[in-house]
């Protein structure tokens, strides 16, 4: 009598603990995204409704739209914007699918490679294009020809480099879903290989290449480094507000632009929603994994491809690597290790800052984002759709939008929020919801690897949330899950544009360093000190690799290997079938 | 065409998977791989699909070697276990596709994904996704996908498994029926001996990798040439050779020559016949099936299966008399 | 769940450890100083300070001056700074900083020339900075270009895409340099020039210290830049001389202020005197191009690029109140004169 009442209990506490699961996973990070990105957004929108005089109205908008350049600013944008994203998702597709698909060589090289725009300041990489192709750079001094690298196509090529790597972190998520037996069927019904890529690896990659495209457009729009740099005459609109802001300390007009970028943002997001309604096929648990081989017809010309893109990106950031070790460049080109004898605004303390607040931005970004990905198919539709679009709301906000929005939310002296002002835990806190859109569109990529029917298997073996959560769903997210630690880490330590405000006479980041070190001058100094957060970042990482790699080998290995995951699915599948539970009816 | 296969052999890194495998599919033949899982069954159907290579042996259609012959080239239909529909197409998209792929005409993939959906007996669902079928639906989707290309020779992969039972009975015959029409000679793999027992031409048993009979259902049933496919095609009672000396001794003159353990005595439940004399066989489980009764006997030490009509007259833990009904009984090899 | 709560004790931890840290902030004998002068002469001065004012401690934090007055804006609700130091003056004088300014007659500010000083003491400015022109004498050379000596002589269309100035609208330095002209040529010939000027003008950089980092890496012949930036860059070595434009010089303030929400205004006090004493001024002559305190030495600079003792024959008395009030008309009047 009583077990069966203690069995009864059992069960109804553990529908609680799912249902609090879900709950605190969606309530938790939904709370941080408010504090933490809608409060100081709205405070933003607020500065842009108020007028010179103190007064509230729309005369800003007005002064904006009315504005001589602005009309030039939005389309030279959107004209950068739409081009680079094709050349990202058709350079990033190509990447994506030589690493996870094709028997190319050095796919370790060639993710290092692509990682590296990501994790050099963006300092590093105008100032790497410009000593390789600008006027006086590298490549005119070896053949003569008058490259006009400032403009258009040098702010192109450095920005698909920028977002080169963010498009491939994604559609890599997509494509590492592969089921082997619809290309054997495409196979059988005489399907050549070209047809098969059209018919069944494209359409079922979709979502991932819409999803990057989306962050592609964005943040090539929201960008003021590159722009600031090798620009040239270009008008943008991010060095518009620039210019408002920190040029003409012209909050209100500032804000304006600010809110008006969200306004492609949200046209992206609802294109990109409507696109990928008709994506279906989520993965089975008894997919067989597409096997990487070798084919000389597809591999060889794709693998040339794939290299060259990694070696200009790789080419650029050498460049300014070894700049940092030369004298004076370009005018004398003599070896020297003084530029690492930096002194200037704490010498190396801030990159011990940046490490610790990149790895707790990191470390929360995953917990948060995993949290809220795991959950969107257990809440309400109405609910998932708003979570989502206020997640992937981030990244239309410029960098210097968002550390302007953080000061006037949290520089205040009476509340509790206060506190954080002038913490490193605000700049990590700034940092991770920066990225959150980056990091949220690929850990909700990689769920759709989870089979449901696993999910359900779980289920019925009265398995409750965190079960399934263990069992089911970790095993599969586990290279997601990492990319997406790595990806927060990486560009927390190199982010400028929003952390210049957050920072004060004590609490100072290893990328503000990179820039005071260049604006005083030391331009040669600023490259050493970049190379040095590029080593520590390379160093971090591979550390935390080689942690992962023994816990891996050690337990339950949350990162198997292709082979065991194949077999691991397979047995489970064969468990699924043999389960009263699965019905296919 | 007539499909030949000859001494194919094939290895897994040093596991061989399967040896020496001969054997042949004529025109209009309905053959069944049988046998139980990792027998080698499924690797022998996808490597006459060509999906994989073999080590040894040769393989023919028809006079040519399917060696030279890519997988696409090929011309078969293959229906997965799984159907492999494929997730973003329609019904009619996926019926159509190996048409498209041999860039026929519009209209004509039209006209003839129509006859097929009628033949498959879903007309209505042309426009609907695969996530949107039943699995008995998707069944007959692969199937009628497998078809549209007027395949030379059709290939199924235990394609009733993922039913239930009902759907599996109707599919048995549809799948049956719609063969015998079109003429297509097929290969369907399965585990399940009353589906090859319903459905085929020919059955091939298999185990370990190596074939163990071919022959009519009705041979393979009836006259089992070795104790596993008298064990696994219907039930069996298998007994050695020394409890038949003893007991059965005039069945030992039809025992082939060899030594004690290569041959055990095989027959069958409904070929023991049994009456109230006394004698031999005591009652240990009775179990009433309606127009069939079941009855476990340990006779002489031995447990046998009896099947009889009706409800047998005796009661439990009675003592009864059991016989080989005549001419029935069949030595097997072990 | 444990994870988040986990999170949670992190975050109230943090709240606690930042609220003792914050006490612990507003001691007396600490104040936060905002400044816009360049890295290693903050370094310097502050080696000296801390030995004439052993009891302040003083906390730089170092902007450059549009970051600077933004961060200043932001801040506005809850001021963290004490002192505004070394921010040029055209931006100090906007209201959104003026009004967060309280008038503070320091020792020794009445001997400043009246110009040097706002009328209310609101702000003194001790030092400034001229607008200065880096040529790349390697590139004169190669290109066989002649060197120029003033703004009139880039007109020469001999320079067309050789030249590169800050955009007014995004940098401090482009501004007074157009302002400069402006005010200095009048008007009609001002903006008669900067159209012409134009013709030549590659292309116009966002930061103000840019133009002259490209001439020095050889991208370009000449660079409007600062004099700091261009001296620094002869020092390090780079084949570059630095004109001052012999017409219109542009030129600008280094301002310094009381936060009026400063909560040591004691201390900050002590420290603004500092910033005028004659020891500050020795050490000025080795950075800056401009000392207004009376008495003091002419700067190396100066002197180096030939200017006389005396500057204010030199130096237009640019009235940058005007200047900060005309900003939005005379960008608004540039971006339609240049039309790049």
């Amino acid at each position: 009598m009583s077990s069966a009442v203690a069995q009864q209990w059992f069960k109804n506490s553990q529908l609680v603990g799912d249902k609090l699961l879900v709950t605190s996973a969606v309530f938790f990070p939904l709370i941080g995204l408010c504090i933490f990105f809608c409060y100081p957004l709205f405070l933003v929108a607020g500065k842009s409704l108020q007028l010179a005089d103190g007064t509230y109205g729309i005369a800003n908008y007005i002064n904006v739209l009315k504005s001589p350049g602005i009309v030039k600013a939005v389309c030279n944008s959107m004209v950068l914007s739409v081009s680079t994203t094709a050349f990202c998702l058709f350079f990033g597709f190509a990447v994506a699918f030589a690493l996870q698909r094709s028997g190319i060589g050095g796919k370790r090289y060639l993710k290092g490679a692509l990682s590296l725009p990501l994790l050099a300041p963006s300092l590093v990489q105008a100032l790497g294009l410009l000593f390789l192709l600008g006027r006086n750079g590298l490549v005119h001094k070896w053949t003569g020809w008058d490259i006009e690298i400032y403009g258009f196509w040098g702010l192109l090529i450095a920005n698909i480099l920028y977002g080169l790597p963010q498009a491939i972190l994604i559609i890599e998520a997509a494509l590492r879903q592969s089921d082997a037996r619809y290309y054997e069927a495409a196979e059988i019904l005489g399907a050549s290989k070209w047809k098969q890529f059209f018919d069944i690896t494209l359409p079922n990659a979709k979502f991932g290449i819409l999803s990057a495209g989306f962050v592609v457009f964005t943040v090539t729009i929201t960008d003021f480094g590159n722009a600031a740099v090798i620009g040239g005459n270009y008008k943008v609109l991010a060095t518009e507000i620039y210019s408002q802001v920190v040029g003409q300390m012209n909050f209100g007009m500032g804000a304006v632009i600010g809110i008006l970028l969200l306004l492609p943002t949200l046209i992206a997001v609802y294109i990109e929603r409507v696109a990928s309604q008709k994506q279906f096929g989520g993965s089975s648990e008894s997919a067989i994994p597409v096997s990487t081989n070798f084919y000389a017809k597809r591999d060889v010309p794709l693998g040339v491809f794939v290299h060259t893109i990694a070696s200009i990106a790789v080419l650029v950031v050498m460049t300014v690597i070894m700049a940092s070790f030369i004298k004076l460049w370009p005018y004398r080109m003599t070896f020297t290790l003084a530029n690492y004898n930096i002194t200037l605004s704490g010498g190396y303390t801030p990159l011990w800052t940046s490490l610790l607040v990149s790895v707790e931005a990191a470390v929360l970004g995953v917990v948060f984002l995993f949290a809220l990905a795991f959950s969107m198919k257990r809440i309400p539709p109405k609910l998932a759709k708003l979570v989502y679009l206020l997640a992937v709301l981030p990244v239309g906000v410029p960098g210097l939008v968002l550390g302007i929005s953080y000061v006037l939310a949290f520089n205040v002296s009476d509340n509790m929020l206060g506190m954080l002002y002038g913490s490193s835990f605000l700049i990590a806190l700034c940092n991770f919801y920066h990225y959150h859109s980056q990091g949220f569109l690929t850990m909700i990529t990689g769920v759709r690897a989870v089979p449901p029917a696993l999910e359900e298997t779980v289920s019925c073996f009265g398995g409750g949330n965190v079960r399934i959560l263990r069992d089911a769903v970790l095993p599969f997210m586990g290279p997601t899950i990492i990319s997406v630690f790595f990806f927060i880490f990486m560009r927390s330590m190199v982010t400028l544009s929003a952390v210049i405000f957050l920072i004060s006479s004590k609490v100072s980041v290893a990328a503000v360093s990179v820039m005071r070190l260049d604006e005083a001058g030391f331009t040669s100094q600023a490259a050493a000190f970049s190379t040095c957060i590029m080593i520590t970042v390379i160093l971090a990482m591979g550390l935390m690799n080689s942690l992962i790699y023994l816990y891996s080998i050690s337990g339950a290995g949350k990162e198997a290997s292709s082979d065991q995951q194949g077999i691991e699915k397979r047995g489970l599948a064969r468990m699924v079938d043999r389960t009263y539970c699965w019905s296919s009816t | 065409m007539k499909l030949s296969i000859e001494n194919l052999y094939k290895t897994f890194s040093g596991f061989v998977a399967l040896d020496r495998i001969s054997m042949e599919v004529g025109e209009n033949e309905f053959v069944c791989l049988l046998g139980p899982s990792g027998c080698g069954k499924t690797t022998l159907l996808r490597i006459i699909a060509g999906l994989l290579d073999f080590d040894g042996g040769v393989m023919r259609l028809g006079g040519n070697d399917l060696v030279e012959i890519a997988a696409r080239d090929r011309g078969f239909g293959l229906v997965f276990q799984s159907y492999s529909l494929f997730p973003n197409m329609t019904v009619k998209e996926n019926v159509g596709y190996g048409l498209k792929v041999q860039k026929v005409d519009k209209k004509e993939i039209s006209e003839r994904v129509a006859t097929l959906l009628e033949l498959i007996k879903l007309p209505d669902l042309a426009d609907r996704y695969p996530h949107q079928l039943s699995g008995g639906q998707q069944q007959r989707v692969a199937i009628a996908r497998a078809l549209a290309v007027e395949p030379t020779l059709l290939l199924l992969d235990e394609p009733l498994s993922a039913l239930d039972a009902r759907v599996r009975a109707e599919m048995r015959f549809e799948i049956r029926e719609m063969q015998q029409r079109l003429g297509i000679p097929t290969i369907m793999v399965t585990h399940d001996q009353e589906e090859a027992l319903t459905m085929a031409d020919k059955i091939i048993c298999m185990k370990d990798g190596r074939i163990e009979q071919i022959g009519t259902p009705r041979e393979l049933y009836a006259e089992p040439a070795t104790r596993f496919v008298a064990d696994f095609v219907g039930v069996s009672n298998i007994l050695p050779t020394a409890w038949i000396r003893k007991n059965l001794p005039q069945m030992m003159d039809s025992r082939p020559g060899g030594k004690e353990g290569d041959f055990e005595f095989a027959v069958r439940p409904e070929q023991l016949v049994v009456d109230d004399q006394k004698g031999g066989a005591e009652i240990k489980d009775m179990q009433y099936l309606g127009n069939l009764s079941r009855v476990t006997l340990d006779w002489y030490g031995e447990d046998v299966v009896v099947e009889m009509q009706g409800y047998p007259k005796f009661t439990e833990a009675s003592s009864i008399h059991v016989t080989v009904a005549d001419g029935c009984g069949r030595w097997v090899k072990v | 769940m444990r994870a988040f709560n986990m999170q949670n004790v992190k975050i109230l931890a943090t709240g606690i450890f930042m609220g003792l840290a914050f006490c612990s902030q507003v001691q007396a004998g600490e104040i936060t100083v905002y400044s816009a002068l360049e890295e290693d002469e903050i370094a310097d001065y502050l080696a000296v300070a801390k030995k004439s004012l052993p009891d302040i401690e003083i906390n730089v934090l170092r902007l450059s001056t549009g970051d600077l007055g933004a961060r200043v804006i932001a801040e506005s609700a809850n001021p963290q700074a004490d002192v505004i130091w070394g921010f040029a003056v055209t931006n100090m004088a906007d209201k959104k900083i003026l009004s967060q300014l309280e008038p503070y007659k320091a020792v020794n500010s009445e001997s400043l020339p009246a110009q040097y000083r706002a009328e209310d003491d609101s702000w003194f400015a001790a030092t400034g900075y001229m607008g200065a022109l880096c040529v790349n004498t390697a590139v004169l050379e190669s290109k066989k270009l002649p060197m120029p000596k003033s703004w009139s002589d880039l007109t020469n269309p001999v320079y067309k895409g050789e030249v590169v100035m800050p955009n007014p609208a995004s940098s401090g330095t482009g501004y007074l340099q157009v302002a400069a002209i402006i005010q200095g040529a009048g008007e009609e010939a001002g903006w008669k020039l900067i159209d012409e000027m134009d013709d030549n003008m590659a292309q116009y950089t966002s930061s103000g210290s840019k133009p002259c980092k490209m001439a020095r890496a050889g991208e370009y012949a000449i660079g409007a830049s600062l004099s700091f930036v261009a001296m620094k860059s002869v020092e390090m070595g780079y084949p570059v001389s630095m004109v001052i434009p012999s017409d219109w010089a542009g030129y600008e303030l280094e301002a310094s202020g009381l936060l009026a929400g400063s909560k040591n205004k004691e201390d900050a006090k002590k420290f603004l005197d500092w910033t005028l004493s004659q020891e500050a001024a020795e050490l000025y002559t080795k950075y800056k191009a401009i000392i207004t305190i009376p008495g003091s030495k002419p700067s190396e600079m100066a002197t180096a690029a030939g200017l006389p003792e005396n500057l204010s024959e030199v130096l237009y008395p640019v009235d940058f109140a005007k200047s900060a009030k005309e900003r939005p008309e005379i960008l608004k009047k540039w971006s339609a004169t240049t039309t790049k």
